[in-house]
C-alpha cells in the first residue's frame, strides 16, 4: 500500500555543486514510493504482489505501466491531480545524497473511501499488507489506522513502515511488525535516536504493541520480538542503495517472515538485503540468490 | 492480459463511473461483488444509453425524449452502475488462447474482456493488447 507513490528521478552528479550549472553523469527515472519500492523488491523475489494506493495522472500512470510490465498486479485508486516526482542527487565524490521531495496531490474523503472499498475486497487474499511511506495531503493517520484495523480484523498480518504520527495511530490495531520511519529524525517520542541507547529504548517501546519491532538507524538495526532482542550492524553501503535501504529491509524481512522465519533469521535477511540491494546497478533490485549470498556478511547479536 | 484490478461496484453512480473512465483512460470496467467476483461489465455505451434513452417511429429514424434526457441527465448521481451494467458477462481465464479471444471479442463485440480466476478478477484483456499480439505472433510466423 503506497498512498503517496511518486516517480524518482536519481541523477548520478560527482562533484555536485550547489548554485552553479551540473552535468548528470547518468539519470534514472523509477517508480518510487516506499511501498512501491518494497512491492518490487518482493517481485523479483517471487511473490504475488499487487500494488495499490492512489495515482495520479501524468506521472501516475508511467508508475503502473512499469509495475504491470514487470509483473506485479495494480489496483490503484485514480486521483485528479498528478502523481508527484522526487528528486535524489547522488554525489559519489563528496559522498552525499541529497533529496527533493514533493507533498503528491491532494485526496479527498471520496478518494479515500474508494480506496477502503477495494483494499478491503482484496484483503480477502492477502497473505500480508505492507503500508510503507507517507500520506498524501488529505490523508489523516486514522486512515492508516483504520486500514491496520481491517487488515487485523481479517487475521491479516500487517507490517508498517511510516512516520511517527501515523505509527503512533495505527500502533493501538497491533500491527505484525512496525518500522518507524527515521529519515531526518533526530529525536523519537522522548528518545534521542542518533544515540544506541536511544534507539534501543525507542525499539523496546514499540515492541509493546507490536509482534515485531525493528528500528533501522543505517549503521545497526535492531529487532525487538517478546523476549528476544538482536542487533545486526550494517556494513556501509553504496550511495545509490543508501536511497532505498530501509525498503529492500523490509522487503527482506517479510520474505523471510511468510516463509516463518526465526526473528533473528528475519533480521538477517532483511539486512542481507540491503546489503544485497546496494550492490545491484538500480539499487533495488536483489536477487533470492544476491540475498543468499549476502547472509554470511551478516552477524546478529543480542540485544542487552 | 493487463494486470489492473481497476472495478466498479453496483452501489457507484454512473457519473463516478464515468469520472473512473476518464482519469484511467479507459471504455469500460468489471463490475465486482465485496469477494472480487465479477458480476457485471459496465461500458461507456451502457452510460450513453442509460442518459439518452432512444426508440425508433415506424419508419426505423431514431426518436430522442429530449425531456427524458435531461432529466436523466440531472440524475446522473442517483443512476447506479447495478442498474445500468451488463450482467453476467462474459469473462476468460488466464489460459485462453489468442484465437478464442479474438473470435470473442469479434462476435460479441466487446473491447474488454475480464480475466478471471476462481470468479475473481485478476485483470482484463483488451483490443489493443490483442492487436499487439497478433501483430508479434505475425512477425513470428
Amino acid at each position: 500500500m503506497t498512498l503517496n507513490p511518486s516517480v524518482d528521478k536519481i541523477f548520478r552528479i560527482p562533484g555536485f555543486k550547489l548554485g552553479t550549472f551540473n552535468n548528470a553523469s547518468e539519470v534514472m527515472t523509477q517508480p518510487g514510493g516506499k511501498g512501491i519500492n518494497v512491492a518490487m523488491m518482493l517481485n523479483v523475489l517471487g511473490h504475488d504482489v499487487v500494488a495499490m494506493g492512489f495515482a495520479g495522472n501524468g506521472p501516475g500512470r508511467m508508475v503502473q505501466d512499469v509495475l504491470r510490465e514487470v509483473g506485479i498486479t495494480t489496483s490503484f485508486t485514480p486521483l485528479e491531480g498528478k502523481t508527484r516526482t522526487n528528486y535524489a542527487i547522488v554525489d559519489s565524490e563528496a559522498g552525499t545524497v541529497t533529496q527533493v521531495r514533493q507533498d503528491g496531490p491532494s485526496v479527498t474523503p471520496s478518494d479515500l473511501e474508494q480506496l477502503r472499498r477495494t483494499y478491503e475486497r482484496l484483503l480477502d487474499s492477502a497473505e500480508m499488507v505492507i503500508i510503507a511511506g507517507s500520506l498524501p495531503p488529505g490523508a489523516e493517520p486514522s486512515f492508516c489506522a483504520e486500514l491496520v484495523r481491517l487488515a487485523v480484523h481479517q487475521g491479516v498480518r500487517v507490517a508498517l513502515n511510516v512516520r511517527r504520527r501515523v505509527l503512533a495511530a495505527a500502533l493501538p490495531a497491533k500491527p505484525f511488525l512496525t518500522e518507524p520511519d527515521l529519515r531526518s529524525v533526530e529525536k523519537y517520542n522522548e528518545y534521542d535516536v542518533r544515540k544506541h541507547e536511544g534507539r534501543v529504548s525507542l525499539v523496546r517501546e514499540l515492541a509493546r504493541d507490536t509482534q515485531l519491532a525493528v528500528v533501522n538507524a543505517g549503521s545497526e538495526v535492531l529487532l525487538v520480538s517478546g523476549e528476544e532482542a538482536y542487533s545486526i550492524q550494517v556494513p556501509a553501503c553504496e550511495l545509490l542503495g543508501r536511497i532505498r535501504l530501509d525498503d529492500a529491509l523490509i522487503a527482506g524481512m517479510i520474505d523471510s517472515a511468510i516463509a516463518g522465519g526465526a526473528v533473528s533469521e528475519i533480521g538477517r535477511r532483511g539486512v542481507a538485503a540491503t546489503i544485497a540491494a546496494a550492490a545491484s546497478p538500480t539499487g533495488q533490485f536483489a536477487s533470492r540468490e544476491d540475498i543468499e549470498a549476502c547472509i554470511e556478511r551478516t552477524e546478529v547479536k543480542p540485544l542487552a | 492480459m493487463v494486470r489492473d484490478l481497476t472495478a466498479l461496484t453496483t452501489d457507484m453512480s454512473l457519473q463516478e463511473a464515468v469520472r473512473i473512465f476518464s482519469m484511467t483512460r479507459v471504455t469500460g470496467l468489471p463490475v465486482v461483488n465485496d469477494k472480487q467476483q465479477v458480476i457485471g461489465f459496465l461500458s461507456e455505451a451502457d452510460v450513453i444509453g442509460a442518459i439518452m434513452p432512444r426508440s425508433r417511429d415506424m419508419s426505423g429514424i431514431f426518436l430522442s425524449d429530449f425531456g427524458e434526457i435531461a432529466r436523466k441527465m440531472g440524475q446522473a448521481r442517483e443512476l447506479s452502475v447495478g442498474d445500468y451494467m451488463t450482467e453476467r458477462p462474459v469473462t476468460v481465464t488466464e489460459d485462453i488462447n489468442l484465437s478464442t479471444v479474438s473470435e470473442t471479442m469479434l462476435m460479441e463485440r466487446l473491447k474488454t474482456l475480464p480475466v478471471v480466476r476462481d470468479e475473481k478478477l485478476v485483470g482484463v484483456i483488451n483490443r489493443t493488447d490483442v492487436c499487439s499480439k497478433l501483430m508479434e505472433d505475425r512477425e513470428a510466423i
